[in-house]
């Protein structure tokens, strides 16, 4: 059974009704949160999401196999091309497809490309939410070379429409592993400026360490995913737990956190990119030649079946769930989203703490809307 | 107590590792770029609007209206009418191209359908107009003249990526 917003509920004399959003700068998108406050301490809350539902699941049933990828990509459009490859691998399980050896490295590389990219807005967004205007003018510097990196390759700037099913349209660009290697060079440095910056800083410590404690057990309850519960302590990431394409060839960390507060999973972003460039230097180092796109149908008809293909994206795990009735289009595909597992951990998480809190706990979850509402 | 002082020097330090970081900042050549007088770099595949350019060996565009690229677009961007001959015969040439700018959502998916390489996805990426009519154009009757450096890689119809 769906709970009533707390407007319908009777509340005491001492409480109050808030109305954080659908327009609220912290929460990054159309989000509303109804929080019960009684004075300034959170006693209740309730997110309402749907004000951007664009029904892409159903879409998706109209339209043909190779004209879904681009969709996926407005899902989350801080890290598309995960989305895409999650989309991707659905239909090229279904249809057996074997991918070239250069095309899983390509991937591998965009895919990481985009945790980056994704992690650095993250991190900008997330100074300006707790008050630092900094961060987002340095983050952004780093970010707009990344995206340009994967411009030249794809052609786009955030919704990439990077993979097609079998590989890729276009290979590699000539000047895209120099200017890797020239990225990756520095980039190193920069994490520790980033830190220096943000997350060491004395305020941002004093305002995050040991608010918004998410445990173990509920993180795993709520199906919480990504890096939120990774900071929870539980080393379960989908690169390393269920290796898809060629991860299992990579020497990598899964970053943990301990105390699963705010502060562990901002450090556990902060990490993950560090481990992202590693996988970005051994993926350019083991790039083999050849094809970079299998050998495809001209028409698309997977076989009658069903599918679940799940990626570890920037936020969590993101899965498709496709049923083929052996046409051209799919007769069903289900996203299993990672933010919407996320958001809803929120109010176990929040209860208890300052309003003041909740933009930062907010902002650690890392939520992307158009991804939630679907 | 000894906590205490330990906390407040520390978090001193922190404050001025920060504080250190915006210094070395000052001393760095900007990145920026002044917009409008100065313009980016834009790279070979960069997508912005669709044209249908007009191929200088022939004087016209290459399109044969073979509407595949109308059957590839997934939000119905694109329309095509075939031009009729004055024996009441469609000819295998396009009279007129529709293509919706509003609802485009630029993922290539036309360019790559066209066996003729007749249309691309130009480096317009300012694409605002002042009334929601001038977002349906027809790409036929533009008679765009393609430059830069996405016209000799249209030239060989997608085959040679110079400068990429």
């Amino acid at each position: 059974m769906i709970k009533a917003p707390f407007e319908m509920e009777k509340i005491s004399d001492e409480e109050y009704i808030l109305n954080m959003g659908p327009q609220h700068p912290s929460t990054h998108g159309v989000l509303r949160i109804v929080l019960k406050l009684d004075g300034e301490v959170v006693t209740g809350l309730y997110p309402d999401v749907g004000y951007i539902h664009s029904s892409v699941e159903k879409m998706c049933e109209n339209k043909k196999f190779e004209m879904i990828t681009p969709y996926t990509d407005r899902l989350d459009y801080l890290s598309a091309v995960n989305y895409n490859w999650a989309y991707v691998a659905a239909v090229e399980k279904l249809m057996g497809i074997q991918l070239p050896e250069r095309a899983e490295y390509m991937r591998v590389m965009l895919a990481e490309l985009n945790r980056i990219m994704s992690h650095l807005l993250w991190y900008s967004a997330f100074g300006m939410d707790v008050g630092a205007l900094t961060p987002i003018f340095y983050a952004f510097r780093e970010r707009e070379e990344v995206i340009d990196m994967v411009e030249g390759m794809t052609g786009g700037r955030l919704t990439h429409h990077a993979f097609r099913i079998g590989g890729f349209k276009n290979d590699l660009q000539k000047d895209f592993l120099s200017r890797l290697e020239k990225f990756l060079a520095k980039f190193e440095d920069r994490i520790c400026e980033y830190e220096a910056l943000l997350i060491n800083n004395v305020i941002l410590t004093a305002r995050t360490k040991g608010v918004g404690i998410l445990d173990k057990d509920t993180a795993i309850n709520y199906g919480v995913t990504g890096p939120v519960l990774r900071g929870s302590g539980c080393a379960i990431d989908l690169r390393k737990n269920a290796p898809y394409s060629v991860y299992s060839k990579f020497d990598f960390r899964v970053c943990t956190g301990k105390n699963g507060d705010t502060w562990d999973r901002l450090k556990v972003r902060m990490d993950e990119m560090r481990e992202s460039a590693k996988i970005l230097k051994q993926a350019a180092a083991m790039l083999p030649a050849g094809e970079f796109c299998a050998k495809v149908p001209r028409v698309i008809k997977p076989a009658p079946g069903e599918v679940y293909t799940k990626v570890e994206s920037a936020r969590g795990e993101f899965g498709v769930y496709m049923v083929s009735d052996g046409t051209e289009k799919p007769y069903r595909i289900k996203f299993r989203s990672p933010s919407f597992s996320n958001l809803s951990v929120l109010k176990e998480i929040t209860i208890g703490s300052k309003i003041a809190d909740v933009v930062a706990i907010m902002g650690s979850l890392d939520l992307v809307i158009p991804e939630i509402d679907r | 107590m000894i906590k205490y002082l330990f906390d407040l020097v520390k978090g001193i330090v922190s404050l001025f590792e920060g504080l250190g970081v915006t210094l070395k900042h000052c001393f760095r050549r900007p990145i920026t770029l002044q917009y409008p007088e100065k313009r980016p770099d834009i790279s070979l595949r960069f997508r912005g609007r669709l044209v249908m350019p007009v191929d200088p060996a022939t004087g016209d565009n290459r399109c044969t209206a073979c509407m595949l690229c109308v059957r590839a677009c997934p939000n119905h961007s694109i329309d095509v009418e075939k031009l009729i001959g004055e024996d009441g015969k469609p000819k295998p040439k396009v009279s007129k191209y529709i293509y919706n700018l509003g609802s485009c959502m630029f993922c290539n998916l036309c360019v790559e359908s066209c066996a003729f390489a007749a249309i691309i996805m130009s480096d317009e990426y300012e694409t605002a107009v002042q009334n929601k009519a001038s977002l349906i154009m027809d790409l036929a009757a533009e008679k765009y003249k393609l430059s830069g450096k996405k016209a000799p890689w249209w030239q060989s119809k997608f085959k040679q990526e110079e400068g990429a």
